[in-house]
């Protein structure tokens, strides 16, 4: 089965073509645009601008990517995300399924991200359990087959990449953080401040990250006050504050997947693209009795991209899970159950 | 392990004419104020939540959702930068609203950003309670009769 994958919930028109398979697929072609670049001078996303851009970018994608292929099927993110960005790609994925009358397919961004650890790895067994960690998200979901999902854990204020993003604000380190603080953080010491935390003890598999950034506002602040806010002082936070997001993560991950006993525990989303993090947990996951087997999305696959659509996509298509192209939505607050 | 945060903050509301004056020294007792003034609310009230990053107003928004009755948990709308909640059908006589918005406009640049991004339209909608983060970008499109929260962290040390 040969599925078109379109995703645009945030700031990267993405298509990709996939050849599905239960054990491996294939990606035939793919193409993606980013406006990073613009929104970087805002500071953020501006939905009106990302919703234009993607207007521009997604048909000549798609022609690109279809060459003179027709697909079986189209997979398209329906949400979380921001409304006026998935629009575009769900309009435009209906119009092909009526076109071509295929199949269409919605997926959830989230299980997206999940999916992105099969592109790369094999041998992946059921229970598993997906951190997704990214600007809008902070989730644990356990999976006991294919497109069976439960959040056992999620964030209770900011997401993990959102708490990046504000504490290089307060920093000022521009936009978007986690990569800014990731690069100061290598040459600060992680045990320099004492940064809280939060919910690390709390007997449950859910977060929270607001605090930690209030931490870090207080102790720019204070460190100003002292006037001893050096460029050194700053590498000494970031690389605090990394420490602390980066073990509170993987403490839970691990703690939920001992409590599950599952097989396999997968990473990704942006954040996940994170050198501490990707190496802290392997790491962790590596000293948890039963040996679960763990994946991490390639680099290119943790950022949002089109080829982990297609391939959620073709296992929800194996279910028969279409929609109607003339009833296909978007859902900006879709979660999985 | 970690540090005890313990820092004072001001809190000031003003409601038409009226201006409270309010000092909060924990997330708790912020919570505590948001809720007393979330119990007064009615449908189409606007409360403008204005302060720095870590002033509290996510923590302010989820005290006005607590006393509405709501269950879910109360994110950041950063990312998505509306969320919607359905009131609780039992305390929808009380409150005269069904819906509470959680508005974010961190991430966008002005006013016209936030009517391209179909947000404007729900402030103020008379089934709904709104409560908007960084309400300052939107200009004329408050409603006069907002009633604006702002909090401030109080110099430390």
């Amino acid at each position: 089965m040969i599925v078109l994958g379109i995703e645009s919930s945030c700031d990267e028109t993405a298509v990709a073509l996939l050849q599905g398979n239960k054990s491996t697929s294939r990606l035939l072609s793919s193409a993606m645009a980013t406006q990073q670049a613009i929104h970087t001078k805002y500071g953020g996303v501006v939905p009106e601008v990302a919703a234009r851009n993607h207007i521009a970018a997604i048909i000549p994608l798609v022609k690109k990517v279809l060459g003179s292929r027709a697909p079986d099927c189209i997979a398209v993110t329906a949400g979380p995300g921001l409304i006026t960005s998935l629009l575009v790609g769900v309009h435009t994925a209906r119009t092909l399924a009526y076109i071509y009358r295929k199949p269409l397919v919605r997926v959830n961004h989230i299980e997206g991200h999940v999916y992105s650890n099969w592109l790369s790895s094999t041998g992946i067994r059921f229970p598993a359990l997906a951190l997704i960690v990214s600007g809008g998200h902070t989730e644990l979901i356990l999976m006991k087959g294919h497109g069976m999902y439960k959040k056992v854990g999620a964030t209770l204020d900011d997401a993990a990449g959102e708490a990046f993003d504000k504490a290089a604000k307060i920093m000022d380190m521009g936009y978007p953080g986690g990569p800014a603080i990731a690069q100061r953080a290598q040459y600060g010491d992680p045990k320099a401040i004492p940064l809280p935390m939060p919910m690390l003890h709390s007997h449950d598999f859910h977060f929270s990250f607001s605090g930690l950034k209030t931490a870090v506002l207080y102790c720019v602040r204070d460190k100003k006050k002292q006037k001893i806010y050096s460029d050194a002082m700053r590498d000494d936070i970031c690389s605090s504050f990394q420490h602390s997001v980066v073990t509170i993560l993987v403490k839970k991950t691990c703690a939920a997947a001992q409590r599950y006993k599952v097989k396999s525990v997968l990473l990704g989303g942006g954040v996940a693209a994170n050198l501490a993090l990707r190496e802290s947990l392997t790491n962790a996951v590596a000293t948890i009795p039963g040996k679960p087997l763990l994946a991490i999305a390639p680099l290119h696959y943790c950022t949002d991209n089109a080829a982990m659509i297609a391939l959620a996509g073709y296992f929800r298509a194996k279910k028969k899970k279409f929609t109607s192209p003339l009833h296909c939505d978007a859902d900006p607050a879709w979660e999985l159950p | 392990m970690g540090i005890t945060v313990m820092e004072m903050r001001t809190i000031i509301i003003t409601r038409g004419s009226s201006k409270q004056h309010l000092e909060s020294v924990s997330a708790a007792n912020t919570l505590a104020i948001a809720k007393k003034l979330g119990n007064t609310l009615r449908g189409s009230d606007v409360v403008a939540l204005s302060g720095d990053l870590g002033a509290g107003k996510t923590v302010f928004a989820k005290g006005i959702a607590s006393a509405l009755g709501l269950k879910e948990t109360i994110v950041s709308p950063t990312f998505v930068l509306m969320m919607r909640y359905r009131i609780p059908q039992r305390q929808e006589k009380k409150f005269h609203a069904r819906f509470f918005y959680h508005i974010d406009t961190y991430r966008l640049a002005d006013a016209r950003a936030i009517v391209d991004a179909g947000i404007a339209e729900h402030i103020g909608a008379p089934d709904a309670i709104t409560v908007i983060e960084w309400p300052d970008k939107l200009g004329k499109l408050l409603p006069k009769t907002t009633i604006h929260v702002s909090l401030a962290v109080q110099d430390g040390i």
